[in-house]
């Protein structure tokens, strides 16, 4: 048959592709501050439902990953195996080139430096990824031909990164850890100065101590993400316990006033973000609400500072106390589902500061800041999840100028990220009514960023797999 | 030495010259026959071919196992990568041997929309089981509706976008292509698209500088380069696009070339006009604002245009030290009432 003969026919329209078929019409005029102009400069950040590749993310705390272990996870989609072999963490993807079965659902190592599929026994090098050799099948002409995709590794400060990129992105334009991490104080101290509190210390300098907890949430990591510097956000706070236990008296909001009240950072290679200048009179606390006759005296607060880098880094600098920082990651899993990090960041320099930090961060830190506090947060981007989570959110959405700071964030973004994560075929929880997740859920397991180990290959009687719990 | 024919289903063949007892992929691959091959182990079923009934140029190697229905290898059917030469003979294969070659599809208008006062970006999507695959940079040719003529455009979309497709087509007077454009495409028309065709592609390369020079819609496969260098991995080239138009009304998509500049920190803009120029943009041709002097020598640089801006840009080019084999070009022609 050739082209004439063949009947023409329009290719399915997916769901919300109106292409064509809708007749032009002009936008209504409106008030908010994301106009279609302004939606239209930050695209592409709405196109990475899934998150950006190419970037450096937490993947597992040190202590999470002992010798010889295994543990699956998946970022942006991407599905990645750990093993620590001889001291060293390696990544690869976790779906074995022959038939795509998860690696480390039953870890198999014959050596410290290749693990093996438990299915086919194809078996890959862990620093090249290369197919080294099928265990039962020492001669296929497969072997050393074809390998899986390695991930970078770094670990710093108890935390293990992996630097999560595309199949094709070459191992020489992987950029160190730093560009992926906060600014440093004191480097930015001129530039950014803090006259109310002691440098902020990063996870790179010496003698730091690195203490939090990492766990899932039910979200798209963009709200997450947007959460975390939202400046107009801190009368949900009002009754935490950390609140009114150090009886802080917090404003009713914090608006921009003036157009310098957030600096855009892109250093050639640097970290790509923004800084908000709080505290200082380029934003303006909010005391009183005339229309429902609500004042705020006595403000006493603590002073801190937000800003946020890609992929999605946040830094509170001075929180929850002198000397400490909390660093905050929101780590896409999947499109809506995304890995809560909260680590809170000191120096100590000696065994006796160590030792109280910990019981500080046991003790106060954990309860009151990370759960206590940070739990609020969590409420909100659920809150909001069902109204982002088909996309039409990002158009519906009414943003008004205290949001300056997402919009401002969406556009760094949208400029600076090494790319973008399709929605990745065979994923978990791409398709979100499969089989298995359906039969998990039924058992009273949601959706989450471990892969679940196969504990007893002799039985396959679900109720008795140990669940995670972490 | 036996020889055997490989016959593609475009017509072309190939002769194969080889040893008894060789394996037949391998030697075939080496004097260039274009055999598709994936595990070259027996399973995978790609580099499947068939043969004459009574013939045998191929023997599977002894022991070896392989996925092929036995009924399959009764029909003449056989794996190259499994076996070995054996005698003269011929052997067929069901796809093309030429797999870049233009193919003629159809598509479905989705919009005609202008983005000048004298261009339109015309936005299409390829027929339900039609593809077309192209590189960034190249052209296809459109047949006029109702009408024994075609012209040729440069996509200005990335491959990336694909089943969509979209141009920057200049309006001419009376152009026939323009009439149509202008006066009675709608959205569901169907165009027949053929190609692509050319070799003005993007290099590949990402560790030298670009330059860019384009005049009026010569912008058009520029662009496509640059929606493609956006999605590729890795670090982006340093990229400066100069575009020349001819009055501030017939800047072309100024919309996009904002959004690039927006998403892409390594794209640096220079638009230009000719005449009338408000101060909103640079006032000269598509070459007045460029630094020669200061270009780098392993800079690569791509020009589209008018005959006239692509010889003087060659010749500045040259001058200025960037290699002539990284100088690439394609001249823009307007096709008229002919």
């Amino acid at each position: 048959m050739n082209a004439e003969e063949k009947p023409v026919r329009r290719r399915q329209q997916k769901n919300g592709d109106e292409a064509g078929s809708q007749p032009a019409r002009r936008r209504a005029q409106s008030k908010t501050a994301n106009t279609a102009s302004v939606q239209k400069e930050y695209q592409p950040y709405i196109e990475a439902e899934w998150g950006f590749l190419n970037h450096w993310y937490p993947a597992l705390f040190a202590d999470e990953l002992g010798e010889g272990e295994v543990e699956g996870i998946q970022i942006a989609g991407v599905q990645i195996v750990l093993r620590r072999a001889r001291g060293r963490v390696y990544a690869l993807k976790d779906q074995c080139i022959h038939r795509g079965v998860r690696l480390s659902a039953k870890p198999m190592c014959f050596n410290k430096e290749t693990i093996s599929c438990w299915y086919h026994g194809f078996t890959f090098n862990l620093e090249s990824g290369n197919l080294d050799t099928i265990v039962g099948n020492p001669d296929d002409p497969l072997i050393d031909t074809t390998s899986l995709t390695t991930y970078p590794v770094k670990e710093v400060a108890g935390i293990i990164f992996v630097f999560v990129r595309a199949d094709d992105y070459p191992d020489e334009d992987v950029p160190p850890l730093g560009e992926d991490l906060p600014f440093r104080f004191p480097e930015n101290s001129e530039r950014f100065p803090h006259p109310l509190w002691p440098a902020a210390p990063s996870l790179l300098d010496d003698d730091v101590v690195a203490l939090g907890v990492h766990r899932t949430g039910e979200a798209n990591w963009r709200i997450a993400c947007e959460n975390g510097f939202d400046n107009a956000h801190i009368l949900v706070h009002k009754d935490n316990t950390i609140v009114q236990s150090n009886n802080w008296v917090l404003p009713l909001g914090i608006r921009p006033a003036s157009d310098d009240c957030i600096t855009v950072v892109d250093d050639p290679d640097g970290p790509k973000g923004l800084m908000q200048w709080l505290f200082t009179d380029r934003w303006e606390p909010i005391l009183e609400n005339k229309t429902l006759d609500v004042k705020v005296e006595g403000i006493n607060s603590r002073l801190y500072r937000t800003s946020v880098v890609l992929p999605g880094v946040l830094l509170v600098e001075n929180w929850p106390e002198e000397g400490v920082a909390q660093y905050e990651w929101y780590v896409p899993i999947t499109d809506d589902t995304y890995e809560y990090w909260e680590v809170l960041v000191k120096k100590c320099s000696s065994e006796d500061e160590r030792t109280q930090f910990h019981y500080r961060f046991d003790t106060v830190f954990l309860p009151l800041a990370l759960r206590g506090f940070n739990d609020c947060d969590l409420h909100a981007r659920e809150a909001m999840q069902d109204f982002y989570a088909d996309g039409t959110g990002w158009e519906k959405e009414q943003l008004v100028e205290t949001d300056v700071s997402a919009i401002i964030w969406r556009k760094v973004a949208s400029r600076h990220n090494r790319g973008i994560a399709a929605a990745p075929p065979g994923a978990q929880g791409r398709e979100k009514a499969s089989s298995i997740r359906l039969r998990n859920i039924t058992e009273g397991k949601s959706p989450g960023y471990y892969v679940e180990k196969i504990d007893d290959l002799n039985n396959f009687n679900r109720a008795a797999v140990r669940q995670r719990n972490r | 030495m036996p020889a055997v024919t490989c016959r593609f289903s475009d017509g072309g063949s190939f002769i194969v010259e080889g040893e008894v007892g060789q394996n037949f992929l391998e030697v075939a691959l080496s004097q260039g026959v274009p055999i598709r091959n994936q595990c070259r182990s027996g399973s995978c079923l790609t580099c499947l071919c068939g043969t004459e009934s009574g013939s045998e140029p191929l023997i599977l190697r002894r022991g070896q196992v392989t996925s092929l229905l036995k009924s399959d290898r009764e029909l003449g059917k056989a794996l190259c990568c499994v076996s070995e030469l054996m005698s003269d003979g011929e052997l067929y294969f069901d796809y093309p041997s030429d797999e870049t070659g233009p193919s003629e599809v159809q598509s479905f208008i989705d919009s005609v929309e202008w983005i000048a006062s004298d261009a339109v970006k015309l936005s299409v999507e390829l027929a339900d089981g039609d593809w077309l695959d192209f590189e960034p940079g190249q052209y296809v040719e459109i047949s006029v509706p109702s009408s024994e003529e075609c012209r040729s455009y440069s996509m200005c979309s990335a491959p990336e976008d694909l089943p969509r497709l979209e141009f920057m087509i200049r309006i001419l007077e009376d152009g026939s292509m323009s009439n149509y454009l202008s006066e009675f495409a709608k959205v569901d028309d169907v165009l027949k698209l053929r190609g692509p065709f050319g070799k003005f592609v993007w290099s590949g390369s990402r560790a030298s500088p670009h330059l860019f020079i384009a005049g009026g819609t010569g912008l058009s496969p520029i662009c496509s380069m640059l929606q493609h260098i956006r999605s590729v991995s890795g670090k982006k080239p340093q990229m400066t696009l100069s575009l020349s138009c001819a009055n501030p009304d017939a800047m072309l998509d100024l919309d996009l070339l904002k959004l690039l500049e927006a998403w892409m920190p390594t794209l640096d803009l220079k638009l230009s006009v000719r005449e009338e120029n408000t101060g909103a943009f640079l006032t000269g041709n598509a070459l007045t604002p460029i630094d020669f002097e200061s270009l780098s020598p392993d800079t690569e640089a791509y020009v589209c245009g008018p005959d006239g801006l692509i010889k003087a840009a060659t010749e500045k080019l040259l001058a200025a030290g960037v290699r002539p084999e990284n100088i690439f070009y394609e001249q823009f022609v307007a096709t008229g009432n002919t």
